[in-house]
C-alpha cells in the first residue's frame, strides 16, 4: 500500500534523467562558487552580525606561519567571515537552532540559554539559580570583612558607602525555566551565604529584588537586564537609602508610578534577543508594565559620586542623571573606567587593564568621592567590585 | 585541509574542479597531482617533501626490482617505510616509556624534541607498502612513471584518511579512466552525504561524548556513562564513515571508482562480522599483508590465535601510539579468537537482535579504551558504567541541556537509527521496495544531497573547524 502511495506521488514527476542530473550537478557547482561571486560582485547585500568578532584583514604570510600551520588557520577563519555570505550563513544557521532546538548560543553567539517559552537567559543567571559558579567562590565571612573594610575607609573620610546587589532574572521567573536546566538548588546561592555576614558586620547594603512585588513583571522574556520599570523601582531604592544614609545630602525625589497600561519592549529589552542573531526574532506579546517618572523635588546640593559594578548600573544612572542627581559620575564598569556624563560612556585609556591598576584608582582617588555605590548581581556577586576590594587591600 | 573546511568546500575543490575540466584528457592527471600535492602541502607543508621523496625511492626500487629480479630492493622499500612510520609515529611513545622507567630508577630521562606526526601517515605508508609487495607478488606492474605512482600515494581524496588503497586497485585507474555523464553527479550527492553525516551527525553527537568524558568520574553517573559511550560510537562510525564517503565521492567526481569502506557495522552479529564491515580497507589490507602472510588459516590453532592477535595488536598500535590502543586491539584479537573457538556457532541458533546486540555491547566496551587517554580513565569510566548506586539521570554540578540538547537528541537518534536499522531485512526490503517505486530517483537525491551540503555548510561556518577523529591516526 505505502508503494502504491509512493508510485502515485511521484507519477506525474517524468523528468529526463540526464537533465535532471545535469541541472542539479550544476546547482552543485553553482553552490560552490557562489562565495566567490558574492565576494567578487557582491550579489546579495551583506548581513551585519550583533557583537559577532570577524577577522577582518587577510592573515599575515610568513614562512614559519605556513609551516606551523597558522596561515592556514587564520585563511579559513578570513575565508569564512570575508565571503560575503558569512552574517547569512549565521543568522540562517542561528534561526534554525533557535526555532527547531531551542539553542540559543552558537560560537558566534554569547552563551544565551532558552528556556521556557523561548524565554532568553544569560547562562550566568541559570548557574546562579542552581547555585552553582565557574569560579572559586569565596569565603563569605572574609569577604564581608572585606567589604566592611572599604565601608570603614569611606566611613573614615565622612563619605558614604552602599552595597547594592541587582537581583536574577532566573530567580524572578523560575516558571520560564526549563527542568532540564534545573539542578541543585536556587536555596543554593552565594547571596543567601553572604547575607548572615553582611548583618552581621552592619555593613550598608541593599537588595533590590526584597523589594518587588510578586504581581509585576520587572524582567522580559528577550532581555538580560531589568525592564524600564523596574530600573526605575531600582534608581528609587538606590536614592531613598543613600538619602536615608546622607540625611543632609538634598538628593531628588521622584516616584515611578504605574499607569496601569503595557508597553512593547524595546532597547534593552531586547539585548538578548538580538545577541542571538537569527532572522526574525519577535518579541513576544508580553508587554513591558508602563510607567510616569513622577518628580518631586531636584536637588541643590551636586555630589560627587561614585558607581563600581555591572551593566544593571547604567540604567540606574541614566535615570539619576535626568533628575541631576549628582555633579559628576565615576563609573567603574567591570575592569574599565567608564567616565559618565550625561548618559555617554567614555571608555579608559587604559582598556585591558584592570582599573585598579591604574593609579588613578587607588583608595585615595576612591574616597575622593562622596559616595561610593557598590553594585552586583547576585549572580557575580562573588567577583564584587571587579578588584577594587583587593586593591583596598594592598593599599 | 580537511574535506569539512570552507577553504577546502569553497576554495580548493571548485579551482581544482574547474582545471581538471579545462585541462585535456591527457594532462588530467597531472592537474590531479599538482592539487593533491597542495592539499598536503597545505595539511603538512614540512612533510611533503618527504612524501615525494619516499615514493621516489619506491619507485625507483621497484624498478630496479623490476630489472633485477632481486628481492633485496624490495625488502629495502618496504622496511624503509616501515621504519619511517615508526619514527613519526611512534619515537614519542618508545622515549616516553623509556624515560618512565628511567625516572623510576632514578636516572635523568632523554631529551628530545616531541615529533609532529605528519597528516595521513599511516594510511599513506600501508598504500606504499602494498605497492611494493604487489610489484613483488607480480599483482601489479611497476608503475609506467613517477608522476603516476606519485598520483596513487598523494591523490587527495585518500590521501589524509583513507580508504587504504591497494596499488592493483587503482593503477588501471590512473593510467586509463573513462568518465562517464553520471559520475560527476554520483560523486557530488556522496561527497554531500559524506559531509552531512559527519558536520550534522558525527560532530553534533561528538558535542555529547566530550561533555560526558570531560566529567570526573565522581560526578559521572550510570545513565550518562551509557550515553556518552553510546554518543562515542555514534560519532566515530559516522566521522569515519562520513570521511569515506566524502573520499569515495571526490574520487568519483574525477572518474576514480574507490573501494567501500563500511557496510552497516553495528548491525554486525559477530565481532568476526564487524571486522567485514568495520574500515573493510584496513581489515583487507591487514589480511592480504599481514595474516596471509603470517600463515592466514592454513596454521595449527594456536598459531592461528597467535597470528590473528599480533594482527589486531598491529592494527590497534596503527591507530595510534599508545597502551590504551594496544589494549584495543587485543581485546579484538580475543574476541575473534573466542568467534572461531566456538561462538560463530553458537550465535547462529541465536536471534539476530541478540547476537547484534551483544556485538555491539562488545564493541562499546573496547570504544572505552580507544576514546580513554590512560588505563586509569578507562577504569573509572568502566566502572560508572556498571555502578548501580549512581543510577539517577541527572548530574550534580551540571544541568542536562549543557550536556545534551535537543539538536544532540535529534542527531543521536538518527544516528542510532541508520546504525541498527540495516540489520532488519523487513525494513532493507521495504527501503527497497519503496525506492525501486519511485519514478525520480534522481530529483529526490540531488535535492536531499544539495540540502545536506547546504545545512552541513551552514553548521560548519557556525560551529568551526572540527577535525576529523581519523584524521590524527
Amino acid at each position: 500500500m505505502l508503494i502504491k502511495l509512493f508510485q502515485k506521488m511521484f507519477s506525474n514527476l517524468r523528468i529526463e534523467q540526464g537533465v535532471c542530473k545535469l541541472t542539479l550537478s550544476i546547482c552543485f557547482v553553482g553552490i560552490l562558487i557562489f562565495p566567490f561571486l558574492q565576494y567578487s560582485l557582491g550579489i546579495l547585500p551583506r548581513v551585519s552580525l550583533v557583537d559577532t568578532p570577524m577577522r577582518k584583514n587577510f592573515p599575515h604570510f610568513s614562512l614559519p606561519a605556513l609551516s606551523h600551520a597558522k596561515f592556514q588557520e587564520q585563511m579559513e577563519e578570513w575565508l569564512m567571515h570575508n565571503n560575503g555570505l558569512f552574517g547569512w550563513m549565521i543568522k540562517t544557521s542561528n534561526t534554525i537552532n533557535y526555532r527547531l532546538f531551542d539553542l540559543g548560543s552558537s560560537r558566534y553567539t554569547a552563551r544565551t540559554l532558552v528556556g521556557k517559552d523561548k524565554a532568553l537567559f544569560d547562562n550566568i543567571y541559570i548557574n546562579d539559580f542552581n547555585g552553582k559558579y565557574i569560579t572559586k567562590l569565596p569565603n563569605p565571612d572574609l569577604h564581608a570583612q572585606e567589604i566592611k573594610n572599604l565601608q570603614t575607609a569611606m566611613e573614615n573620610k565622612g563619605k558614604t558607602f552602599l552595597l547594592v546587589v541587582h537581583p536574577n532574572k532566573a530567580r524572578f521567573n523560575p516558571q520560564w525555566v526549563k527542568d532540564s536546566q534545573k539542578v541543585g538548588s536556587p536555596e543554593n546561592s552565594y547571596l543567601s551565604k553572604l547575607r548572615p555576614f553582611l548583618d552581621q558586620y552592619k555593613i550598608n547594603y541593599l537588595v533590590i529584588g526584597d523589594h518587588f512585588q510578586p504581581n509585576i513583571q520587572y524582567f522580559v522574556k528577550s532581555g538580560a537586564h531589568l525592564n524600564s520599570y523596574a530600573k526605575c523601582i531600582s534608581a528609587k531604592l538606590i536614592n531613598d537609602r543613600l538619602q536615608s544614609l546622607m540625611p543632609s545630602a538634598n538628593l531628588p525625589k521622584f516616584e515611578c508610578t504605574l499607569t496601569g497600561k503595557q508597553v512593547a519592549p524595546l532597547g534593552e529589552d531586547l539585548d538578548l534577543a538580538n545577541l542571538l542573531n537569527v532572522w526574525d526574532y519577535t518579541p513576544s506579546l508580553e508587554a513591558v508594565p508602563d510607567f510616569k517618572l513622577e518628580i518631586q523635588d531636584l536637588p541643590k546640593n551636586k555630589l560627587k559620586a561614585m558607581y563600581v559594578g555591572t551593566s544593571y548600573c547604567m540604567g540606574v544612572l541614566d535615570l539619576l542623571d535626568e533628575l541631576h542627581a549628582y555633579r559628576a559620575v565615576d563609573f567603574l564598569f567591570y575592569k574599565r573606567t567608564l567616565y559618565y556624563s550625561r548618559k555617554k560612556y567614555t571608555k579608559d585609556v587604559r582598556k585591558g587593564q584592570s582599573a585598579f591598576s591604574s593609579k588613578l584608582h587607588t583608595p585615595k582617588f576612591i574616597t575622593n568621592h562622596d559616595l561610593l555605590v557598590l553594585e552586583s548581581t547576585d549572580a557575580r556577586l562573588h567577583q564584587l567590585g571587579f578588584g577594587l576590594l583587593d586593591s583596598f587591600k594592598k593599599n | 585541509m580537511v574535506f569539512s573546511s570552507f577553504t577546502f568546500l569553497y576554495l580548493f575543490l571548485p579551482l581544482c574542479l574547474l582545471c581538471y575540466w579545462i585541462f585535456p584528457n591527457t594532462k588530467r592527471n597531472l592537474v590531479l597531482l599538482f592539487f593533491s600535492l597542495l592539499f598536503y602541502f597545505w595539511a603538512s607543508p614540512q612533510v611533503v617533501l618527504i612524501l615525494i621523496a619516499s615514493s621516489f625511492l619506491d619507485y625507483w626500487l621497484s624498478g630496479r626490482f623490476e630489472q633485477t629480479g632481486k628481492k633485496i630492493f624490495i625488502t629495502i622499500g618496504v622496511v624503509f617505510n616501515i621504519v619511517l612510520l615508526c619514527y613519526f609515529k611512534y619515537t614519542n611513545f618508545f622515549l616516553e616509556q623509556i624515560n618512565f622507567s628511567l625516572s623510576a630508577s632514578g636516572i635523568t630521562p632523554i631529551s628530545w624534541l616531541h615529533i609532529v606526526l605528519p597528516a595521513g601517515i599511516s594510511f599513506f605508508t600501508f598504500e606504499k607498502i602494498s605497492y611494493l609487495i604487489d610489484v613483488y607478488r607480480k599483482t601489479a606492474v611497476v608503475a609506467k612513471s613517477f608522476p603516476n605512482y606519485l598520483l596513487f600515494t598523494s591523490l587527495f581524496p585518500h590521501l589524509i584518511a583513507g580508504p587504504i588503497l591497494k596499488y592493483h586497485d587503482l593503477a588501471e585507474q590512473i593510467e586509463s579512466r573513462i568518465q562517464r555523464s553520471g559520475d560527476f553527479f554520483a560523486g557530488w550527492t556522496r561527497f554531500s552525504l559524506g559531509l552531512g553525516k559527519k558536520v550534522l551527525i558525527a560532530d553534533e553527537v561528538g558535542k555529547i561524548a566530550d561533555n560526558i568524558f570531560a566529567l570526573n568520574s565522581g560526578e559521572l553517573t550510570t545513565p550518562f556513562a551509557w550515553l556518552g559511550i553510546i554518543a562515542y560510537s555514534i560519532q566515530i562510525y559516522f566521522d569515519f564513515a562520513g570521511y569515506s564517503d566524502m573520499a569515495i565521492g571526490l574520487a568519483r567526481m574525477f572518474g576514480f571508482k574507490f573501494t567501500e569502506n563500511f557496510n552497516s557495522p553495528y548491525s554486525a552479529e559477530t565481532i568476526t562480522d564487524f571486522w567485514k564491515r568495520w574500515h573493510i580497507s584496513l581489515t583487507n589490507w591487514m589480511r592480504e599483508y599481514l595474516y596471509i602472510p603470517l600463515g592466514g588459516n592454513r596454521v595449527g590453532a594456536a598459531r592461528l590465535y597467535f597470528n590473528l592477535v599480533l594482527v589486531f595488536c598491529v592494527s590497534g598500535l596503527w591507530h595510534g601510539a599508545s597502551w590504551t590502543f594496544l589494549s584495543w586491539g587485543l581485546l579484538h584479537g580475543i574476541f575473534l579468537i573466542i568467534d572461531r573457538l566456538g561462538w560463530l556457532k553458537i550465535s547462529k541458533q541465536l536471534p539476530k537482535i541478540i547476537n547484534v546486540s551483544i556485538t555491539y555491547f562488545i564493541v562499546l566496551m573496547t570504544w572505552v579504551l580507544f576514546r580513554s587517554v590512560n588505563f586509569e580513565m578507562a577504569g573509572a569510566y568502566y566502572s560508572s558504567l556498571f555502578d548501580l548506586n549512581k543510577l539517577h539521570f541527572y548530574l550534580d554540578n551540571k544541568f542536562t541541556s549543557e550536556i545534551i540538547h535537543n539538536r544532540g537528541w535529534l542527531a543521536l537518534t538518527i544516528g542510532i537509527c541508520c546504525s541498527f536499522l540495516p540489520a532488519s531485512k523487513k525494513l532493507l526490503d521495504l527501503a527497497d521496495k519503496i525506492w525501486l517505486a519511485c519514478p525520480a530517483k534522481n530529483l529526490l537525491v540531488g535535492i536531499g544531497a544539495l540540502g545536506l551540503f547546504i545545512l552541513a555548510t551552514l553548521t560548519l561556518v557556525e560551529s568551526g573547524y572540527s577535525p576529523f577523529l581519523y584524521y590524527q591516526f
